[in-house]
């Protein structure tokens, strides 16, 4: 082959990025672009701001939906939270202002998400959202109450904030008539995207910041509903009740209300982050069943694919007593922990994992049929890992 | 801050070049994840010097001079997690039956640029010496070098399978 063929052979053979990589370089072009603006538009609420603590003395309240992102707060405990944080921020936060002559002014807010067109994450706070007072009940409302059947005596979750509740199970204990209001701003336990889609949670994780103020952040099921998966943004929304819970004892009986009032919902733009995804294969075993085993890792969440090449995967005979385990982990040895059961569909068994916050470059998968009475430890150590790279 | 008309062409050329970050990060790392991580952390370390780029003409080879640091980092990083990453190499939908890019892959850093950014990439000499911060006439010579080494390999290896 002569050097001219050589030099147009290097042409022709020029290697093609994956399609993932386009999208991924434009989605982070627009990012860095849109972060610009924002940090103008961040420029002037924040000149507001100051506007307003001379004025107004809202300070506190403002500094911190715009300010603090509540994955640094939550990654306190958790290492995968603070990797995210920094894409988490948004770009612009649009609080809402809730007014009650109970509660005041309530300030509810998204603070900040996390979309990579797989998972979401999304962290919130809702500002004084809770307020109780003593209640006696007059006769009209007396007879509009329900008698309860719930125990008299209440747990109390905090004691430096729930005096009322202290003093109510005193009450209770020495037949003693007394009563209670609760006014709080509750969350919907449903947050939905554009066009109605419903994203159904996961799990939340509720902490009190320094300020005393609660805070929560809501995981979604990974991977979302197909049409949520690979948006340019997610327009999401996460209702907010107003709730009044009136209890009342009269020395004999326990008498309950509620009130229950849906007002505007927390809104947020999501733009979808130029996140990773690695793609790792591996081919093992299930009980002589040989198995093609494919991976798709974020720093949220791993989705694994095994998919047995001769027939379907057998569904256990006694799924109360026995039982799939797969035991994840990757090159420095960290374990991943498995959001549910998994689904067994024809030839296909699709598990997801929770991310650590970083993308690993190989994961080794123990794969073994578990009963109760096994000594899983030794299972383990018996099970030779199947390796995906 | 960048104005917005810097902004567009940044946007602009980094569309325009992506593919030849990928092909410079990936011929560097020989791995298509790390080379789709190192063109991203070029992209993000360009923009945030924008304003301090003198020309916008000289943005393209600023990416690639990017991409390139990026890629040498990665490298610094696996040497020192020795780390065992496998060859991956995305080749196009007409590949012919040899892939020289697997043979320009395994030969020295300094023939193996030029050659790509030569031939694959049709930059001129002038612009590779640029970029590369070298005389024009090294980079004829490692050009015409690394043809000819390249070429014997591939010699060597279809020796070894006949």
């Amino acid at each position: 082959m002569d050097e001219k063929t050589l030099a147009h052979l290097i042409f022709e053979q020029r290697p093609l990025p994956p399609q993932a990589f386009d999208q991924r370089i434009t989605r982070q072009v627009n990012r860095l672009v849109r972060e610009e603006q924002a940090m103008k538009k961040k420029i002037s609420v924040l000149a507001l701001c100051v506007i307003l603590i001379l004025s107004l003395t809202l300070f506190g309240a403002l500094a911190e939906l715009l300010g603090l992102n509540l994955f640094e707060v939550f990654g306190q405990s958790d290492k995968r939270l603070m990797e995210l944080a920094p894409k988490a921020v948004l770009t612009e936060v649009s609080p809402v202002d809730l007014t009650s002559s109970e509660l005041g002014t309530v300030r509810a807010g998204i603070n900040s998400a996390y979309y990579d067109g797989q998972s979401l994450l999304v962290a919130y706070s809702i500002q004084n959202s809770r307020f109780m007072e003593a209640f006696t009940p007059t006769e009209e409302q007396l007879a509009r109450m329900q008698k309860s059947q719930n125990p008299g005596i209440i747990m109390v979750q905090d004691p430096q904030t729930d005096a009322l509740i202290l003093e109510w199970n005193k009450a209770y204990q020495e037949n003693r008539p007394f009563g209670f209001a609760l006014h709080e701003i509750n969350p919907s336990d449903h947050t939905t995207a554009q066009g109605g889609i419903d994203l159904p949670a996961s799990q939340e994780s509720i902490t009190t910041g320094d300020d005393g103020q609660i805070y929560r952040i809501r995981e979604y099921e990974s991977p979302l509903p197909k049409a949520a998966q690979d948006q340019e943004a997610l327009d999401i929304a996460i209702g907010l009740f107003q709730i009044a819970s009136y209890r009342y004892f009269d020395g004999q009986d326990v008498y309950e209300a509620f009130e229950r009032k849906e007002s505007a919902p927390m809104q947020a733009k999501v733009w979808r982050v130029d996140a990773a995804f690695r793609e790792l294969k591996g081919e093992g075993a299930l009980e002589g069943l040989p198995l093609s085993i494919s991976a798709q890792a974020s720093a949220v969440s791993i989705h694994l694919t095994l998919t047995s090449k001769e027939g379907d995967i057998p569904i256990l005979p006694h799924p109360q007593d026995q039982w799939y385990g797969l035991y994840l982990s990757d090159e420095s040895g960290r374990e991943y922990r498995a959001e549910g059961a998994g689904e067994i569909s024809g030839p296909q068994l699709a598990v997801s994992f929770e991310g650590t916050g970083q993308i690993p470059n190989q994961l080794f998968l123990k794969l073994i049929v578990r009963s109760e009475e096994q000594d899983i430890l030794q299972a383990l150590a018996d099970t030779a890992p199947i390796t995906l790279e | 801050m960048p104005s917005e008309e810097r902004k567009a062409w940044f946007a602009q050329t980094v569309e325009d070049k992506k593919h030849t970050l990928y092909r410079v990060a990936l011929l560097m790392l020989k791995s298509s994840a790390d080379a789709q991580d190192a063109v991203s952390e070029a992209v993000e370390a360009t923009f945030r010097r924008l304003d301090r780029l003198r020309h916008d003409q000289a943005l393209p080879s600023y990416l690639v001079r990017s991409t390139i640091n990026a890629s040498h980092a990665v490298l610094r990083r696996r040497k020192r997690e020795t780390a065992t990453d496998q060859p991956e190499i995305h080749l196009s939908p007409h590949t012919p039956e040899t892939p020289v890019w697997m043979y320009l892959s395994g030969i020295k850093e300094k023939y193996r640029l030029p050659l790509m950014l030569r031939f694959s990439e049709n930059m001129t000499e002038a612009e590779i010496a640029a970029l590369l911060h070298l005389p024009r006439g090294t980079v004829s010579s490692h050009i015409s070098r690394g043809l000819k080494i390249l070429r014997e390999e591939m010699k060597k290896e279809e020796a070894g399978r006949g």
